[in-house]
């Protein structure tokens, strides 16, 4: 970066100025491609159109697959912004941002460029669809209001409830404010994640340290922001494999039952005999190796057994129902009536579940890493602060942020996943 | 089912999960770590390994080892701690009565203060009352505990010792002046009344009041939620509406007729929530220098002491799964619809 060049520099080292033509060549030719694409798309399934299917599957595939060119760029873009700002924050010092402008503009113009492509390919689609619109009428629309016709009804009226209670709005603004974090932490921090003033610790907060400095001269506000990214990746992993992973084996015992059922049930039983944090603790000291995936791995063995009750429960209600019965006597498979009739029925108890969670995960793993687990000194994980600076607790910023991050955090998903139980459960609301 | 019948069914099951849990901590700490940890001490010379390898069967297959690791496990030679520099089993007989101790205390709080707030935040639906009581508890579930201790010691030790006002201990069983204390249970507040040592007995429980909040709150919203959950569902019954339309007062309705069916589900969340403190235990201890399990197995954990961490998961286990069977039998009997289950 030199100070000529008040544009800054592009991730390929270039100056913003030489690499914008470049950009507007390569989006020109994702127009042309998906033009051909889509008119290709079209002239192919107006010449399947003997058969529905078969020109229904190539309407959607085109669909999907202009949908895909259109967007990746445009994610592809903005990891790169996300990229060139982390670098030049963590590695660069601090004196000016021209990199991070000239970026900005730079994918600014990007984004404009690939704004165009979507006309087209809108243009595109219309034709497409203009020629199908009578078929997709009869057939799909009419399916698909007739089986969605209550479901959506419900949905409605559900997410109605929902707007009506301020708990649960609160709740929904908190963790789109932790979300926001996670994605512009580069924005809105002064400080890197590792930055280190070791001149200035343990400072009270100020106008140049917002929530002070640590023990070891780091940004206190910069650092509790930045650790966003490493606690929500913790809890969502987490929660995600022991949800998949539970209700699988959950599904799977209480659709065959018998002696399946018996083994699960009995090792979730045993799952069960240790609080979480404890079996996580002797898992990962087994495990020898203390970092953040160990923590991760111990935290999803520990919470699967959760879901596999839950979902069998589930399912041994659902199973007795008339419609599975109907659905076996028309020759579905075990599988089929399992993945596509009986699971979506039990979807809602585990989405609650999986809300609840976050918040406990979170507490769980955050527990971990304050004994002494996870990440090494020094990396911006709110556990791991308040660990590291419990000795310091006079200097009360310290602890005081990082804790207050992770209660919020974990109030508000508490806060959603109460309000969605009481909303989605009929019971409660006819009343 | 007679009650008797229940009983024995429900002792039958425990016995496959304790098996369970035997079987996962034999697999954490002979698969998955080394298990020759479990027998030497930082004295133990080199060339002995390879005997005490023969000796307790390490060289055997693993379903051997296991039996091996059982009949060590119930002839209590529990192996020696490289943290507390002794015997497992003298270790624990130490460090256990002190979480136990705190641990009582915290959930004595959390049911005294726990109970009433449910009570309260049901009969009072949606008003103020019950908006605060739900904050307190929600905020309970979701802080974490360390933080919370960190917390407390910064305002009742720290900040009120520089305002001048009495403040509390920041930390440990007892005051230095009561060093020369010679524990008889170690459990300190049995042992200072049995020895009618008073002053040691308040002074205990002063030292108590931190750690025991700290750990009980996360119980006592535990507690709250569910009181107030079960009491509502209760006070919806039609033997209420019943109640209140012979005139009863609003009063008896609710302590008489409500209170004991709404206590049924409480009664199974203060089994559960033992396991919980276990995990606060874990959490607080080291912040208020309790000597108990808790610090003992956080330190072990640093220093990757298999034996400690072994018997401390044991241990966990063990009590909340006694402590699972004693709310399911107490359940059995008050509820005789679940001996049917």
């Amino acid at each position: 970066m030199t100070e000529t060049d008040t544009w800054g520099t592009a991730v390929s080292g270039q100056t913003v100025v030489e690499e914008t033509p470049l950009a507007l060549n390569i989006f020109a030719i994702m127009q042309f491609v998906v033009a051909l694409i889509g008119i290709g798309g079209g002239i192919s399934a107006l010449l399947a159109s003997y058969n529905l299917y078969a020109a229904e599957t190539v309407a959607l595939v085109t669909f999907l697959g202009v949908m895909i060119i259109i967007f990746l760029p445009m994610v592809i873009v903005g990891y790169l912004l996300i990229r060139v700002a982390l670098a030049v924050r963590t590695f660069e010092s601090w004196s000016f941002p021209w990199v991070i402008y000239g970026n900005l503009i730079m994918a600014g113009l990007a984004i404009l460029a690939g704004g165009l492509v979507p006309f087209i390919s809108i243009a595109n689609i219309v034709m497409i669809c203009l020629l199908f619109v009578p078929v997709i009428k009869e057939h799909w629309w009419e399916i698909f209001k007739e089986d969605m016709g209550p479901r959506s009804k419900e949905t409605k009226y559900s997410l109605y409830l929902i707007r009506r209670s301020p708990l649960v709005v609160a709740g929904v603004i908190i963790i789109a404010a932790y979300v926001f974090m996670v994605f512009f932490a580069p924005f809105i921090t002064p400080y890197g994640p590792t930055e280190r003033n070791w001149s200035q610790t343990l400072r009270p907060p100020s106008a140049e340290h917002l929530w002070g400095t640590d023990q070891n001269g780091g940004d206190v506000f910069s650092m509790v922001i930045w650790a966003t990214q490493i606690d929500l990746k913790i809890a969502v992993t987490v929660v995600a494999v022991a949800l998949i992973m539970g209700s699988f084996i959950g599904a799977s015992a209480g659709y065959f039952g018998g002696a399946l059922d018996e083994v699960v049930m009995r090792i979730t039983d045993v799952f069960f005999a240790f609080p979480g944090l404890i079996l996580a603790m002797a898992i990962v000291a087994a495990l020898g190796q203390r970092n953040l995936d160990n923590i991760s791995i111990a935290l999803m063995l520990v919470w699967w057994p959760t879901y596999a009750r839950l979902v069998r429960g589930q399912v041994l209600i659902e199973r007795e129902k008339l419609y599975v019965e109907a659905a076996r006597s028309v020759g579905a498979s075990d599988m089929r009536i399992l993945v596509f009739h009986i699971l979506p029925n039990t979807i809602q108890p585990v989405i609650v579940q999986a809300t609840l969670d976050m918040g406990g995960v979170l507490l769980t793993a955050a527990g971990l890493s304050f004994i002494g687990f996870g990440a090494e000194a020094g990396t911006a994980e709110w556990g791991l602060m308040i660990s590291q600076g419990q000795t310091h607790f006079m200097d009360y910023w310290v602890t005081f942020y990082p804790g207050m991050a992770i209660l919020l955090c974990a109030l508000s998903f508490n806060l959603v996943g109460d309000g969605v139980r009481d909303i989605l459960d009929p019971k409660l609301r006819r009343r | 089912m007679k009650l008797r019948d229940y009983i024995i069914r429900r002792l039958l099951l425990a016995i496959p999960v304790i098996i369970g849990v035997l079987a996962i901590t034999f697999v954490l700490s002979y698969v998955v770590g080394d298990p020759i940890t479990l027998y030497t001490t930082e004295r133990t010379r080199p060339e002995a390994i390879p005997g005490i390898r023969a000796e307790h069967g390490l060289n055997q297959p693993l379903y051997i080892q296991f039996f091996y690791y059982l009949r060590d496990l119930i002839s209590g030679n529990w192996g020696y701690s490289r943290t507390a520099r002794m015997d497992v089993t003298s270790a624990i007989a130490v460090k256990l009565p002190a979480t136990i101790e705190l641990a009582l205390v915290a959930m004595i709080f959390a049911v005294i203060v726990g109970i009433p707030l449910g009570i309260i935040s049901a009969t009072k639906k949606d008003k103020i009352a019950d908006h605060i009581t739900r904050v307190v508890a929600l905020a309970g579930v979701s802080m974490p505990i360390f933080w919370f201790a960190l917390i407390l010691k910064y305002v009742f030790f720290y900040q009120f010792f520089t305002w001048g006002l009495p403040f509390l201990p920041e930390g440990g069983r007892y005051s230095y002046e009561y060093i020369s204390y010679t524990p008889i249970t170690n459990f300190l507040l049995i042992d200072s009344i049995a020895t009618g040592n008073f002053i040691l007995f308040f002074d205990a429980l002063v030292h108590l009041v931190l750690p025991g909040f700290a750990l009980g709150y996360l119980t006592l919203a535990i507690i709250t939620r569910m009181m107030r959950s079960s009491m509502l569902e209760v006070l919806k019954e039609d033997y209420i509406t019943l109640a209140r339309s012979k005139g009863l007062r609003e009063r008896v309705v609710i302590y008489k007729h409500a209170l004991r069916n709404a206590m049924i589900p409480t009664v199974t969340v203060i089994g559960l929530a033992f396991g919980g403190l276990m995990t606060g235990a874990v959490l607080t201890e080291s912040i208020f220098s309790w000597p108990g399990l808790g610090r003992w197995s956080t330190r072990a954990i640093l220093t990757s002491d298999i034996p400690s961490i072994n018997a401390f998961t044991l241990i966990v286990a063990f009590i909340f799964v006694g402590a699972n069977l004693i709310v399911d039998l107490v359940y059995g009997t008050l509820d005789p619809r679940i001996r049917y289950g």
